[in-house]
């Protein structure tokens, strides 16, 4: 490649160079962005340090306590506030946002910051963070317990202490925890049972009222059955107030910023720790029971904090039942394609149109869902077997069965291509074999063609499941929820509850993007779920794509007869 | 083993199973086609008309009045002698009926319908006196049965509006809690009263007896030739009509001011007016003359004031029109024909949606019920008949679908989409034009941003590259089609927007300082010694570039801020709405365009790959043989002969990109607007439907109409996608042929 500028570009090596370049850049994105989402939703976990310092902007200065959560560099033009010492227009400057918790003392709990108008910043050890049922996060220094509001350690407590002070307030978190977990187990199992009767007794009444009659010993029966759930729940109810009278016993006070003592109830605490006191391995520990509470815990303060169990259980049933019903329709039109239908132009059309549908907008799919199966089919439903909860309706209203509906119909295209392809590239050889030796079609197809086809469905599946756990557009009109009361799998009869709405974790992701009410407060908590959707996601498409590779080396080998 | 029938009766089993199995779930599939077809039809049905059940006995008089309601079942007429006489409409019978009558038994001269809707209706006396009246026919709580009555919300004594002269012309309009009557003497003098005005919508309900605030006005306009007077809305318009049709256009004022801004003349010789009539809304005038034919007149506002236009002019019959009534939500009306003739007519739409031909229909008045289900007509004889009419998708038309229509309140003609609001006499305005605009710009400059990209890429790896490292780097940017839209909506929303917002300058450099850079380093890299570069083997550009592409965002992240106060007086955003007047917009097409072009680039890609992959090796064997080196083999052999593979790879692409949601829905502000700017957003159909369909009545026109637009985003991406399947076949045939 000699020749100087001219012969290095009439080689073309300036073109091929930008076509590399078009490669790199398209891996710089994705690898950006799943490391963005890693960062971003990973990072969350993590306990911050929190900082104390003196800002400056305001006159006279104020105390702030808080966490950095983001950072960025703007003209300072567009600053609104002009504060003294703060730098004139025309200039770049970072400004930080400040996660100053305690929503309920002050009324916001961000505000962005010029970090050069911080001063004596420090982070105390003795700082307190806590993660609360209500009201976000909570900043303070301990400086004392109350039990009936009755003081129990020194108020002013400094030193040895403080320490000691902090440990008596763990001692009494984890007994309000156990509480809590008590209370919760009842609500859980036991009201819902009685609920549930009650809700079953009402309507075997309205059936009977529909089908008028003489049935006054069935009324009566229920009337005594009714009885025995109120008597029931009257004696439930009595533990319930006991428990929520022993879980209200304790609280402790706090100093914020500004020097100001609040008495927060402790049963009202979910975490207690101090960020700036920790070492690698306690903060490890924090990190691990974060992450733990994510995934295994039911959202808070309208999905911005908490766990998001629900949804990835929604999503996981909804997937489930989905994957029920689409493996044995593709499976079974694609070996009616390949094997059975004429050669011929209307099968090639069929094959295009299948194969086309995979291309259809996912809305339009959404939009069939919701005028064909839950209108139509699901008021028929209504029509037919639930008469008695009318006007309420039970199927003629979004709900998990119609959403798994509406993606195996999205995802059938997905699945009929792939096994098809899986069967097309079985070797003829061994077909043929097969039918030589004296089977029959049916007989080849089952024994021979179907168990070697087999990777290539569970790819297909694979690649489904991949894309309806992905897909959040048509389930917004078939039954996603923001939040769902209860989960569509439970111990109730009948066990699995396909009339349910229910969570999904993109369209978590969605409501906390574009409908929360604080969207600082929600980034965080949306980056997580983000990223816990594509890591599912991702790690099922890889593994397609790697059973897919094996897959062709197998059939490589068959054609070749190395196979045993 | 089972016996041969036994076998044999399996594999016939097994085949019929299979192959209606088969042939059901693709007849499932090509359902959802079906089904759309099934709900967007009945749009285009147009009206139905029932048989005619007339009434058994002729009625005295001439109707002044004639109100008819489907749903109670009751109709009211008002004759000219001021007898009130309500019908049952099932049988005919007359149900109740009382006098109405001023002072000292001064008879009825004029009879007015609440213009707004009400149900409420004036009746003006010889005395100059004028009555308001209601009429109540809801069902009896505890036996179901109707029987009608005239309510008198204000009292029954009449506002003296006039004080000695007869009422000749009649106007009332209620809304916002009150009341505005406008009645014209027999000498010509207009008089304004407004009752009730207490900004309180409830204040009318709660209180229905004459609130405090009454305000009575003399108007200083001369209404001498005046026969007709019409009140819009507020009451801030008054149309004055006299015999012959000469309009005036009244803009009322701050007490007694009142200003004739326009005059018109509503039917040009020779036709004679017949008839005027306020539209639904009450902002337009339908005026029926002697010639057949119905103008709609619209007051278009020009500054302070306003003129009279005429927007459409419908010619329906050969006769003169006898008669025309409107409906109270929509903008429909129905004509009768002075030879029997029926339209009914819906006029934003300009849609015919029922015609009879001449015969069997005469009469000389006629009334539509409040919800357009049911007609009654009177002939002149006397004789009423009831039609039941079926007239749900009169709204709709496939003209005012994809053309400018003249909307109340519009200046001119426009493409709108919107279609609720919280009034009920709202003009929904069903265009998809700028929801299509929308999607194709969105589409557009997502293309503009993947295709070179994808296609550079699949250049690349399609034959430069090792076709070993292709394995790997293959399904890595094929991962990219697998990322959840509603996660690369999320970040394009509220990561990336905001970070363009503040660093547009950086981002604008960037794009230009990045090509740049890799011809540089490829300029650099034919520096470095052969020997080196031998060692290398193909596909060896890429651990080279990317320190370098990092280099040049880092140049670009730093370069920009001093760049920007230079050239751009400190702010790029400000300079471009400054000097070209381009609208910055954080949530904008240029976002849209970056977040859905990474959605499509591993759709293009793909298939762009194989399409360059699988050219037969042979051909450029051939002509790096006869001397091409590898970039001209590419230019001149390759790429023809992938061409068709490629531009089919484009147009999946740009299928999925016109039917994506989640990531417009997240990374724009959802606002239909018709501008191709860079740095505004738009509304895409497909975001449309996500947002409007939960709330849609199910088969309301709105949900049909949102059910046409999914039909058309699917028949256009079926259509795209067949093509080029069609192409991509054509060619595999073709590649094994050489």
């Amino acid at each position: 490649m000699n020749g100087g500028v001219s012969g290095w570009y009439r080689s073309g090596t300036p073109w091929i160079w930008l076509n590399a370049g078009a490669v790199a850049a398209c891996l710089a994105m994705v690898f950006g962005l799943l490391l963005l989402l890693g960062a971003r939703g990973l990072g969350h976990f993590w306990p911050k340090p929190v900082l104390q310092a003196n800002y400056l902007a305001v006159d006279p200065p104020v105390t702030v306590i808080g966490e950095i959560a983001d950072s960025e560099t703007v003209d300072s033009g567009q600053l609104q506030f002009s504060a003294a010492g703060a730098p004139l227009s025309g200039e770049r400057i970072e400004r930080q946002l400040l996660k100053l918790g305690n929503r309920d003392v002050t009324g916001n709990d961000f505000a962005w910051i010029l970090p050069s108008l911080l001063d004596e910043v420090e982070y105390p050890e003795r700082l307190v963070t806590l993660e609360r049922r209500e009201w976000g996060n909570f900043y303070g220094f301990p400086s004392g317990i109350l039990q009936n509001g009755e003081p129990v350690a020194a108020p002013s407590a400094q030193g040895e202490e403080a320490d000691a002070l902090w440990s008596e307030l763990q001692r009494r978190l984890n007994r309000a925890r156990q509480l809590r977990e008590e209370i919760e187990r009842i609500e859980r199992s036991i009201i819902a049972d009685i609920n549930f009767g009650m809700e079953r007794l009402r309507l075997r009444e309205r059936r009977l009222q529909l089908a008028g009659g003489d049935s006054g010993e069935e009324l009566r029966d229920i009337g005594r059955q009714r009885q025995t759930l109120d008597a029931q729940y009257a004696e439930i109810r009595l533990r319930l107030l006991e428990l929520n009278r022993q879980i209200q016993r304790d609280s402790a006070i706090f100093r914020v910023a500004g020097g100001a003592e609040v008495e927060l109830p402790v049963a009202d605490i979910v975490r207690a720790y101090r960020p700036n006191a920790m070492n690698r391995f306690e903060a490890m520990g924090t990190y691990l029971a974060r992450l733990f509470e994510f995934l295994t815990d039911d959202p808070r303060e309208s999905n911005i904090e908490g766990g998001l169990l629900p949804a990835i259980y929604g999503t996981a049933m909804m997937v489930l039942l989905m994957s029920v019903l689409v493996t044995p329709l593709g499976v079974v039109a694609a070996v009616y394609l390949s094997e059975y239908a004429p050669k011929g132009w209307l099968t090639r059309f069929i094959r295009i149109s299948v194969n086309n549908l995979a291309g259809v907008p996912s809305i339009v799919y959404g939009m069939f869902g919701l005028g064909f199966f839950i209108y139509l089919a699901g008021g028929e439903i209504d029509n037919l077997f639930y008469s008695e909860s009318l006007p309420a309706p039970t199927f003629g209203t979004p709900g998990l069965l119609w959403a798994s509906l509406t993606l195996a119909l999205l995802t059938l295209p997905v699945v009929i291509v792939a096994t098809e392809e899986g069967l097309a590239n079985i070797p003829a050889s061994l077909r043929e074999g097969s039918l030589a030796l004296g089977a029959t079609k049916f007989e080849t197809l089952w024994r021979v063609v179907l168990p070697l086809a087999r990777p290539s469905m569970l790819t297909g599946l694979i690649l489904a499941v991949a894309r309806a756990a992905g897909e959040v557009a048509p389930l917004m009109l078939v039954g996603v929820v923001k939040l769902a009361p209860a989960l569509p799998l439970d111990t109730e009869f009948p066990y699995l509850h396909l009339e349910q709405q229910f969570m999904h974790l993109g369209y978590y992701v969605y409501d906390l993007a574009m409908q929360s009410p604080n969207v600082e407060a929600a980034m965080p908590q949306a980056f997580a779920a983000a990223f816990l959707l594509v890591a599912v996601v991702t790690a099922l498409n890889l593994s397609a794509v790697v059973m897919r590779g094996r897959l062709r080396e197998r059939y490589k080998a068959l054609e070749t007869g190395s196979w045993s | 083993m089972a016996s041969n029938t036994k076998r044999r009766f399996w594999d016939r089993t097994a085949r019929t199973v299979v192959s209606i199995g088969g042939l059901g779930i693709i007849c499932a599939i090509l359902l959802i086609f079906f089904y759309l077809v099934y709900e967007v039809l009945p749009l285009f049905g147009g009206a139905e008309m029932s048989e005619g059940e007339y009434f058994p006995e002729p009625v005295p008089g001439s109707a002044q009045l004639l109100e008819v309601d489907a749903a109670s079942g009751v109709a009211l007429r008002v004759d000219d002698q001021g007898r009130a006489e309500f019908y049952d409409l099932a049988g005919g019978e007359p149900l109740a009926g009382e006098s109405l009558a001023g002072a000292a038994g001064a008879g009825l001269t004029a009879v007015a319908e609440d213009a707004a809707g009400s149900g409420l209706f004036a009746a003006g006396f010889a005395d100059g006196g004028v009555l308001v009246a209601g009429w109540n026919a809801s069902p009896e709580p505890d036996t179901g049965s109707v029987s009608p009555r005239l309510e008198f919300p204000f009292g029954r004594e009449p506002f003296r509006l006039l004080a000695d002269e007869p009422v000749r012309a009649l106007a009332l309009r209620t809304g916002q809690g009150r009341i505005a009557i406008a009645a014209i003497g027999a000498s010509g003098r207009t008089v304004l009263l407004e009752e009730g005005a207490d900004p309180d919508p409830a204040a009318l309900v709660a209180a229905p007896q004459p609130a405090a605030a009454s305000l009575r006005r003399e108007l200083s306009v001369d209404a001498t030739n005046a026969d007709t007077i019409l009140l819009t809305e507020d009451p801030r318009w008054m149309f004055l009509v006299s015999a012959s049709g000469e309009s005036s256009l009244v803009q009322l004022g701050p007490g007694n001011g009142a200003r004739v801004v326009d005059t018109a003349t509503l039917a040009a010789a020779p036709a004679r007016l017949v008839d005027v009539r306020l539209l639904a809304g009450g902002m337009s005038l339908l005026a029926a003359d002697s010639g057949g034919g119905v103008g709609q007149w619209l007051i278009v506002r020009e500054g302070e004031s306003a003129r009279m236009r005429q927007v459409r002019r419908f010619d329906l019959f050969d006769s003169a029109v006898a008669a025309i009534d409107v409906e109270l939500g929509r903008r429909n009306f129905i004509a009768i024909g002075g030879q029997g003739e029926l339209a009914l007519v819906n006029a934003t739409a300009e849609t015919e949606s029922l015609r009879r031909g001449p015969g069997g229909l005469l009469a000389r008045a006629a009334a539509l019920a409040p919800a357009g289900d049911a007609l009654l007509l009177e002939d002149e004889q006397g004789g009423l008949s009831l039609w039941r009419l079926d007239n749900r998708h009169a709204e709709f038309s496939l003209s005012a679908l994809w053309t400018r229509t003249w909307y109340e309140n519009y200046t001119e003609p426009a493409l709108v989409w919107q279609t609720t609001a919280a009034d009920d006499a709202f003009e929904p305005k069903y265009s998809l034009a700028p929801l299509t605009f929308g999607t194709l710009k969105a589409a557009l400059y997502a293309m503009i941003f993947a295709a070179p990209l994808a296609v550079c890429a699949a250049v690349y790896t399609g034959y430069f590259m090792a076709p070993g490292l292709r394995r790997q780097i293959k399904p890595l940017i094929e991962l990219m089609e697998a990322l959840p839209t509603v996660v690369i909506g999320f970040l394009a929303g509220l990561w990336l927007a905001p970070l363009v917002d503040a660093n547009l300058a950086a981002l604008a450099l960037g794009a230009l300082l990045l090509p740049i850079s890799v011809v540089l380093a490829s300029a650099a890299m034919a520096r470095l010694p052969e020997r080196f570069e031998a060692g290398l083997k193909e596909g060896w550009q890429l651990p080279v570039l990317f320190p370098v592409l990092l280099l040049a965002s880092w140049l670009a992240w730093s370069l920009a801020p001093p760049l920007e106060s230079w050239l751009f007086e400190g702010s790029l955003r400000d300079w471009l709405s400054l000097r070209w007047g381009l609208d910055y917009v954080s949530r904008n097409a240029m976002i849209v365009g970056v977040a859905m072009g990474f959605a499509v680039i591993p759709a293009i890609y793909s298939i762009a790959d194989d399409a360059i992959f699988t050219v037969p090796r042979h051909l450029s064997y051939g002509a790096l043989a006869l001397g091409a080196n590898s970039w001209q083999t590419m230019v001149w052999l390759i790429l023809p002969a992938a061409a068709p593979g490629i531009l089919s790879a484009l147009m999946i692409g740009f299928g999925r990109a016109l039917g994506e949601t989640m990531i417009v829905l997240m990374a724009t502000g959802n606002t239909p607007v018709m501008d191709m700017n860079l740095f505004e957003g738009m509304r895409t159909l497909a975001a449309n439907l996500a947002i409007e369909i939960p709330e849609s009545e199910v088969g309301s026109t709105h949900y049909r109409i949102l059910f046409l637009a999914s039909l058309v985003l699917l028949l256009f991406t079926f259509v795209l996608n067949t093509i080029a399947e069609l192409v991509r076949q054509r060619l595999r045939k073709r590649y094994r042929t050489i």
